[in-house]
């Protein structure tokens, strides 16, 4: 069945003038390079990370006085974005944002970095959450990555990854994710 | 009610659990409001910012198109198949009675859009006689109601059952928070056309979503050239309707109702009437629908749906004789049917799907007769019922990788059980693209006009011994963005079908009958591309070529090339204009013959007046370019119907 259909198809495409169609749309499609994920609803994209946030169980969690770090690297639209969540609050923990450079890291209990500084510095802390928001960024160790379902947010878990880390995640969140990594 | 092309999406297996009510809330929220939203409600929030398009989704297991109110307002739609029309690889072909849309060089003389799903809002509307999918004025319902009208090609029966062989055709209609009050619409047009329609829709306190609607058209026909009788008839192709549409709301319930009645004269003398005098042909749909989606625990959600369907039709067939008589043709369904489907997310990566179907035809009737004198040569009254039982399977692999995998299982009366399958892989290299393989396999059970229809020797007889038809399609399709405004699609397409149903002439007394015919084969290409740029211009443009034939010909009426252009220019001296040229490659008629490559333009040019209101002024066929489309034999002389040259409208639209 498949020999047929291909020699039918392949005759269609060869003698047919839609293959300049093709080499021209092709031209167009290469000429775009694949833009990162970006715009979109800021407030949702932010709140929808706060609502994972609070699915998130630390290992040791502090005392009513110790403040939640939420550190964030600057680098596109949704970190800017961030600010919002100053002083909110997470449990009985208040958060606090804390702009900050990829190497550095250490002491933040959740880090939300762009997809090109992710991809760059893939951060690994012990016990820290990490936040990107990018195509294919679980595959390199995010634990949250936001990603457009059409005109949706949605997002997909590094479970294992997160696991690694000494957290663990609440199943009703898993449910909602799009793709969920185990390992 | 569902947004974002829900419905199909649904349809298609791609978010399937999300529920109506929290679709529809209020998309401009401040900042800290929306961060003490519950995370389900968040993921069914439309982002609006992050693209112009009207986009569904790229991980649909299919190329989803999707005409929104801009470009219904732009284009200036009336019809459902007026918004249809300017899709990729879509000709639709008109005889003066009904439109008939050709699917990717499908497009059969006989066939009364029985291989297209129609539904609206989810709901199939094809009737129990004819399996007929109406795109005209016939349509249930017209666009002043419609929020989107939603298409894609392919076979569906993996999901729906019969029908969806080619494509499936939803109207989304609009909720009372889209209207917000009063909506009254009037026009008028050249050829004697008249217009009004009068919605109202308001979000109650509470949640509670409410809509009403109704249209009339009265357009008086203007003159037709037919070569073939040497003649220009006049005011022989008017057509009148009504429509109302109303539906309610209220959390996960939603209840609606429809009802569309259509007259309409054809002047070509069909079945060898008389010509210079007008058949009438009377088309009557009405439905009623309760669903109910509901979410029972975490990872579980149930829709329930149960609905009931009317449709009667007319028509009245003016023969020459001693004296002339006038032969009556009548048919008359109706059916109700309950739908249930659970969706299951309890497992990591999986989004299964689980429904069963049934439906009763408790009335499928059929008569002929002539009125004066009276004769009987038809009078039959059938019965049939539908199980089907679906299966389908979302399943991401990775965060590039999903399959979704369908089957359903469908027994209708008469005839063994069907299984359709579905299979799609789909590829995301990055985030703005798509590259898709798209396996499936669809049937059609022969309808009821099809097995027995006979009018009395006179020009058609029953085939009850006619089987189903099956198609087997192969479709590999790309689709990308590029940057934040430009669109690209591509699809390379393969169908195989067997057994079509087609009418044939028996040599022996000369009748026409349907038979399963043979073997068909499509083979065909879609480009478009479409560039939306901030300002609000923007511009379409696709091209189809393709290859449809039997053993020995190309199919009829199957045009090789299809070309088509939209631009809208936001703003020009307080004007916004849309600009639409569809062009259709030449066609081979019943008779041998060709019709000519022809292109059509269409003007719209739109005036805001303040406050909502605004006036249209618009030419469907600006260059009144004569061009015909090739007809069933049925219109013999007439082998290519003319076609109605250019129409100016003006319309006012008030919003309060």
């Amino acid at each position: 069945m498949v020999g047929p259909l291909l020699t039918r198809t392949q005759r269609f495409v060869r003698l047919s003038s839609i293959r300049w169609g093709y080499v021209a749309l092709l031209a167009l499609a290469a000429a775009g390079g694949a833009e990162a994920e970006s715009g979109g609803d800021i407030p949702l994209r932010v709140a929808v990370i706060y609502n994972i946030v609070q699915f998130v169980q630390w290992p040791e969690e502090g005392g009513t006085g110790r403040e939640f770090q939420f550190c964030v690297v600057e680098g596109d639209d949704l970190a800017a974005g961030f600010a919002v969540l100053d002083n909110q609050l997470l449990g009985n923990r208040r958060i606090r944002i804390r702009g900050t450079v990829a190497g550095r890291l250490a002491g933040c209990d959740a880090a939300y970095l762009p997809a090109a500084a992710f991809a760059a510095a893939r951060p690994r802390e012990p016990a820290m959450l990490t936040v990107s928001s990018g195509h294919g960024l679980v595959d390199q160790g995010a634990m949250v990555n936001l990603v457009m379902d059409g005109k949706r947010v949605g997002f997909d878990i590094g479970l294992g990854t997160l696991r690694r880390a000494g957290l663990s995640m609440s199943a009703k969140v898993l449910r909602l994710a799009r793709y969920v990594k185990e390992d | 009610m569902k947004s974002n092309g829900e419905h199909l999406r649904t349809g298609l297996g791609v978010g399937v659990g999300c529920l109506w009510a929290l679709a529809a809330a209020a998309q401009e929220i401040a900042a800290l409001d929306t961060l003490n939203l519950p995370l389900e409600s968040l993921l069914r929030l439309e982002v609006s910012s992050v693209s112009k398009f009207p986009q569904t989704t790229l991980d649909a297991p299919a190329l989803v198109r999707v005409v929104d109110r801009d470009d219904m307002r732009a284009f200036g739609y009336r019809s459902v198949g007026d918004a249809l029309r300017g899709l990729p690889g879509i000709d639709l072909t008109y005889d003066h009675t009904y439109q008939f849309l050709g699917v990717r060089g499908f497009n059969r003389p006989d066939d009364y859009g029985s291989r297209v799903l129609f539904l609206v809002d989810g709901l199939r509307i094809n009737d129990g006689i004819y399996d007929q999918a109406q795109f005209g004025g016939e349509a249930v319902l017209d666009t002043p109601i419609l929020k989107r009208v939603e298409y894609f090609a392919g076979p569906s029966s993996s999901l729906y059952g019969g029908n969806g062989l080619f494509g499936v055709v939803n109207l989304v209609t609009r909720s009372g928070a889209d209207i917000n009050g009063w909506e009254p619409r009037v026009e008028f047009g050249t050829r004697e056309a008249c217009r009004a329609s009068l919605a109202y829709g308001r979000q109650l306190a509470g949640g509670r979503d409410i809509v009403f609607y109704g249209s009339v058209a009265d357009d008086g026909g203007g003159p037709l050239r037919f070569d073939e009788y040497d003649a220009t008839v006049r005011r022989l192709d008017g057509e009148r309707y009504a429509k109302f549409f109303a539906k309610l709301t209220d959390g996960g319930l939603r209840i609606s109702a429809g009802f569309n009645r259509r007259t309409k004269e054809n002047p070509a003398a069909p079945y060898g009437t008389r010509f210079g005098v007008a058949a009438e042909a009377l088309d009557e749909q009405a439905f009623i629908e309760a669903a109910h989606e509901a979410s029972l625990g975490d990872a579980l959600s149930r829709l329930v749906r149960i609905y009931a369907n009317h449709y009667r039709y007319k028509a009245d067939w003016p023969f020459a004789g001693t004296p002339n008589y006038v032969n009556r043709d009548r048919a008359e369904a109706q059916a109700g049917g309950a739908e249930y489907r659970l969706t299951y997310r309890g497992i990591a990566n999986h989004i299964l799907v689980g429904g069963l179907e049934v439906r009763r035809n408790w009335r499928l009737s059929q008569s002929n007769a002539d009125i004066d004198p009276p004769a009987t040569y038809l009078d039959i009254h059938h019965a049939s019922n539908l199980a089907g039982v679906y299966f389908q399977d979302e399943w991401r692999l990775s965060e590039s990788w999903l399959i979704n995998l369908g089957l359903r299982y469908d027994k209708v009366s008469d005839f063994s059980g069907e299984v359709s399958p579905r299979f799609a892989a789909i590829y995301r290299p990055d985030a703005v693209t798509a590259i898709k393989l798209l396996l499936g396999r669809a049937f059609r059970a022969p309808n009821q006009y099809e097995r027995f229809y006979g009018d009395g020797g006179s020009t058609q007889k029953a085939s009850p011994g006619v089987g189903p038809e099956r198609i087997r399609t192969t479709e590999l399709a790309f689709e990308r963005f590029v940057g934040r405004e430009i669109r690209l699609g591509a699809s390379l397409f393969h169908y195989d079908m067997s057994g079509a149903l087609e009418q044939q002439v028996d040599p022996v007394d000369g009748l026409a009958r349907y038979l399963n015919g043979a073997k068909i084969h499509v083979v065909g290409s879609e480009l478009e591309a479409e560039y939306r740029r901030e300002d609000g211009f923007r511009f379409k443009g696709s091209f189809t070529l393709q290859d449809a034939s039997d053993a020995n010909h190309r199919l009829t009426n199957s045009p090789r090339q299809l070309v088509k252009g939209q631009a809208y220019f936001p703003a020009l001296a307080g004007w916004d204009m849309g600009l639409e040229i569809l062009g259709t490659g030449r066609r081979r008629t019943e008779a041998g013959r060709q019709t000519p490559a022809f292109a059509v333009a269409n003007l719209t040019l739109n005036r805001p007046l303040g406050q909502g209101s605004e006036v249209r002024l618009s030419a469907t066929n600006l260059f009144d370019r004569r061009y015909r489309d090739p007809t069933p034999g049925y219109y013999t002389p007439i082998d290519a119907m003319p076609q109605i040259g250019r129409q100016v409208f003006l319309q006012w639209l008030g919003r309060y």
